[in-house]
């Protein structure tokens, strides 16, 4: 149909509102409450437009278009309902636009210049409003509240959790939680951007820059597989905010809390600023070139019993590098799946493990089957999609995890399974809920991280696939960092070289297990406190090793002690590459702000090390050979069938399983202490009913020789048997984080 | 013709007699040059000379980092840093820079002081020995805020008028 504002013609669509139809064609109509991605409630009254035939103006957020409906958005009564309402805003709205940290980018300010009178009538005292301690992330100065609703909305809407709420009447109208430090959501953060005032506003940016002063860069997140979207706002060379950049295939307008506050652990004090090297027992500053020399001698030394360890977390230049100069001199033994423990799988994987389906497809699934995973803690992000599925097409959601989450949409079957009763419950005999399930349905199955860490993960993702396989479901892999995926296409895998093309003869993963007495260690940004499913035996493993060198950007007790060189790396934000995300996209991202001290992105550290053992590659080229791998690649499906299943032997010994957690998941996010503070403050070990523990009983986790007193909340739970469940937070309390560990109770 | 008139005039030194008359007269009248170090000339109560950071009379430091001058000052002259005061949360600076060598003196700093902060006084006389001693800090420039205060407060009321 058509529609005439300001007597041009316009199209629209049935049942679109006039503020839509403006949006869509750059007609400015001042708003507060409307959000594009929120419910209409009509509320602050700014959006109000003449409507030719109707008696009053009226709100264009909430009036449908009908045919041949005339709109004006400039004439006199429009104008004069917009000064009158702009008015009524400010009678309460104090002036304190010199100290809110709001002002320059704020929509009332705005909104005020263009539209509101330059004297008010209004002479009585303005209202007070005493704030609330809602949380570490987001401050408030609840007397600038306009009482939109937004950020009310956004708890009820999409983060499904309303922890804002609408208390009183009229002037008494306050926004508030109901309990003193309670905004946890790990989608909290978002309210800081919906609000169109400064009420809600960031903590860590707090007082720090002015709007006016910050420089925008945009980036991609590496918090999660995902990749979203985001822009750093910088001052100085230093990050004081993060904000969504909008994209409609992954992040929406929305922003994970890890995303949004991830970056306060760069300035650390633990970051390491220069290179290291040992000497005498102690960790000497040094310089590249030294290190370089050192480094080649050792590395051609040791060349045949060399193993080298990398994170996800690297960008997918430095992963084809690495692998690159690493393999021309004959080192094989590459890896970075440092948190695995079961490696039979690994021939039958997918050259890239995926999501599979794009995310906005989720909405039209009938049936989704979540395995071990949280996705409101561990991708929030996801979880409005999920979420959304639920609202809109009442999607069927069957949790099978090892613990009970709290998910923020609604499930409709959740059970609690430990790793072996998982594996037999995709078996086809086995007579469950699964065997409900319409083949003719669209169906999905979703598979979470931690699965990846479990000791039986082939069998389990063996009978998954034939299980998904038997429903025409599509299996879609999380991955545990951001470039998971990238990971597995540059060929950091001792099996598998850039593309997936197989190595002939290769061993399995070395760094675990059997290894030469005389060897070598290369770690690339892992902590081996925090990131590896045995830490105690990569400790081990460190102490009797001939050399070890570390590429890091924070030092820890481990690289203290047992780094023979450390190359100091820069952190994501400080060097610039690309992420491969868990939907097969290739996000570039830019440098944001320059390297601390005398840290060097990791691209350069490695053609500089490269260029030392007489390997030239062109740096030019890293990028374009990327794009051709990625372009090679070809995947029919995730499944993952595997010919010959060894059995999970049964035995009754207490088994220890690890909780994601997935504000700590890599180096720069365990020194976020508003971040930990706020979403982790629930560390817990979780011991199965049957145990029949009291307070006085003890617990020891026996890891190689080491034996651990552990201080924790101690719960129960009457499923699974048998499973010890820990879940342990920020930095000094994980190091418990091995993954399979005898446990002892007394 | 007028070459005639001009060798009559320079024949009897008529333009030299013209300029020495107004020398003779100015010679007997009250010269209008004043001993400057011991003498001073009159002063507008609005000049902008060397800058102040006032306090309130409670002895609380006016500004509260909005950065308005910094982001209004032509030439750039002005350098901020804000943080949260920890003693009662509010937003407070940590650095507050005048280049005085940058600066044009034109006073935008003081009207856009949402609290009347920064003001340029009516010192106009200073020097420097060090290219360094030209920035001013905040210590400097509440220092002089203290000293002029009273003199701030006499040239505000005459301006009120």
């Amino acid at each position: 149909m058509d529609i005439y504002i300001n007597n041009n013609k316009y199209q629209a669509l049935d049942d679109e509102t006039i503020i839509q139809v403006a949006d869509r064609h750059d007609i400015h109509i001042p708003r507060f409450c409307y959000h594009k991605r929120l419910s209409v409630v009509a509320s602050c009254r700014m959006c109000l437009v003449e409507v030719e035939g109707a008696k009053y103006p009226q709100p264009a957020c909430s009036t449908i278009v009908r045919d041949g409906m005339k709109v004006n958005t400039v004439g006199s009564i429009t104008e004069d309902a917009q000064k009158s309402t702009m008015e009524f805003l400010l009678i309460n709205h104090p002036l304190d636009c010199p100290v809110c940290d709001q002002a320059g980018e704020c929509e009332l300010q705005d909104i005020s210049l263009d539209h509101g009178d330059y004297k008010s009538n209004y002479k009585e005292i303005k209202r007070t409003v005493i704030d609330k301690d809602i949380g570490n992330l987001v401050t408030t100065e609840m007397t600038r509240c306009i009482h939109c609703s937004r950020c009310v909305r956004f708890g009820e809407e999409i983060a499904g959790i309303k922890e804002l709420g609408m208390t009183g009447r009229g002037e008494k109208t306050k926004i508030e939680t109901f309990v003193n430090q309670s905004l946890t959501s790990e989608l909290s953060g978002n309210v800081i951007d919906l609000c169109p005032v400064g009420a809600l506003n960031n903590n860590l940016y707090k007082y720090s820059a002015r709007t006016w002063d910050l420089k925008q860069i945009s980036s991609i997140s590496s918090n999660d597989c995902l990749g979203s979207n985001i822009h750093y706002h910088t001052y100085k060379d230093e990050i004081k905010r993060t904000v969504p950049k909008e994209n409609d295939e992954i992040n929406l307008s929305w922003l994970a809390d890890s995303d949004r506050f991830g970056h306060e652990g760069i300035e650390s004090e633990e970051r390491i600023l220069y290179p290291l090297i040992r000497s005498e027992n102690k960790l000497i500053k040094s310089d590249l070139d030294t290190l370089n020399e050192v480094v080649s001698q050792k590395i051609q030394e040791y060349t045949l019993n060399t193993t080298a360890v990398m994170s996800a977390q690297s960008s997918c230049e430095e992963m084809y590098l690495f692998q690159k100069f690493l393999r021309d001199i004959g080192i094989s033994n590459i890896d970075h799946r440092s948190k695995e423990s079961d490696f039979k799988y690994q021939d039958k994987y997918p050259v890239i493990p995926s999501f599979d389906i794009k995310l906005s497809e989720i909405e039209s699934m009938e049936n989704i089957i979540l395995v071990n995973v949280n996705i409101t803690k561990e991708f929030p992000i996801l979880s409005v999609y999920l979420r959304n599925a639920v609202k809109q097409n009442s999607t069927n959601i069957i949790s099978l995890s090892a613990y009970e989450y709290l998910e923020n949409f609604d499930i409709s079957h959740s059970e609690t399974l430990s790793p072996k009763e998982l594996e037999k419950y995709f078996t086809t005999n086995s007579n469950n809920i699964l065997s409900n399930i319409n083949k003719d349905n669209k169906n999905l199955i979703i598979m979470g991280p931690s699965t990846t860490y479990l000791k039986n993960y082939t069998n389990i993702i063996n009978n998954i696939s034939r299980y998904a396989k038997s429903i025409n479901s599509k299996l879609s892999l999380l991955g545990d960092q951001c470039n998971t995926s990238g990971a597995w296409a540059m060929g950091i895998l001792p099996h598998r070289l850039p593309g997936g093309i197989e190595i002939e003869e290769f061993k399995q993963t070395a760094y675990l297990s059997s290894y030469p007495k005389n060897d070598l260690l290369i770690v690339y940004n892992l902590e081996p406190e925090y990131d590896f499913s045995n830490d105690t035996e990569i400790i081990d493993r460190l102490k009797n090793s001939k050399f070890n060198i570390f590429f890091s950007s924070y030092m820890t007790d481990s690289i203290n002690k047992y780094a023979d060189v450390v190359y100091p790396l820069a952190v994501q934000q400080e060097s610039h590459g690309s992420y491969l995300n868990t939907n097969k996209q290739l996000q570039v991202f830019n440098q944001v702000i320059s390297p601390r001290g005398e840290s060097k992105n990791g691209i350069e550290l490695l053609l500089g090390l490269s260029k030392r053992l007489g390997i030239n590659i062109d740096d030019k080229q890293i990028s374009e050979d990327i794009n051709k791998i990625l372009s090679n690649i070809n995947i029919k499906s995730n499944y993952v069938l595997v010919d010959s299943m060894e059995i999970t032997n049964e035995n009754n010994t207490l088994e220890k399983i690890i909780i994601r957690s997935s504000n700590s998941n890599n180096p720069t996010l365990r020194r976020c202490k508003s971040l930990l503070t706020t979403h982790d403050n629930d560390s817990f070990m979780s011991i199965p009913n049957s145990m029949k523990i009291n307070s006085e009983s003890k617990i020891t986790i026996n890891e190689l020789e080491n034996s651990l007193k552990i201080k924790a909340n101690i719960k129960v739970h009457d499923k699974p048997d048998n499973t010890i469940l820990v879940k342990m937070n920020g930095r000094y309390e994980q190091k418990i984080g091995s993954y399979n560990t005898s446990v002892e109770l007394s | 013709m007028n070459s005639i008139i001009k060798f009559i005039k320079s024949l009897f030194f008529l333009e030299i007699f013209k300029g020495l008359s107004i020398t003779g007269k100015k010679l007997y009248k009250k010269p209008i040059t004043i001993q400057y170090p011991e003498e001073k000339t009159p002063q507008s109560t609005r000049f902008r000379g060397l800058h102040a950071l006032r306090k309130y009379p409670n002895g609380e430091e006016r500004c509260i980092g909005c950065k308005l001058c910094e982001a209004v000052c032509p030439a750039l002259a002005i350098t901020i840093d804000t943080e949260e005061r920890a003693d009662d949360n509010t937003r407070r600076t940590t650095k507050y820079d005048i280049d005085l060598f940058k600066c044009i003196y034109c006073g935008f700093c003081e009207e856009a002081c949402p609290v009347d902060a920064i003001i340029e006084t009516s010192i106009f006389e200073y020097h420097f020995e060090n290219r360094n001693d030209g920035i001013m800090n905040k210590i400097d420039l509440l220092k002089i805020g203290d000293l002029y205060e009273q003199q701030e407060l006499k040239d505000r009321s005459a301006n009120d008028l």
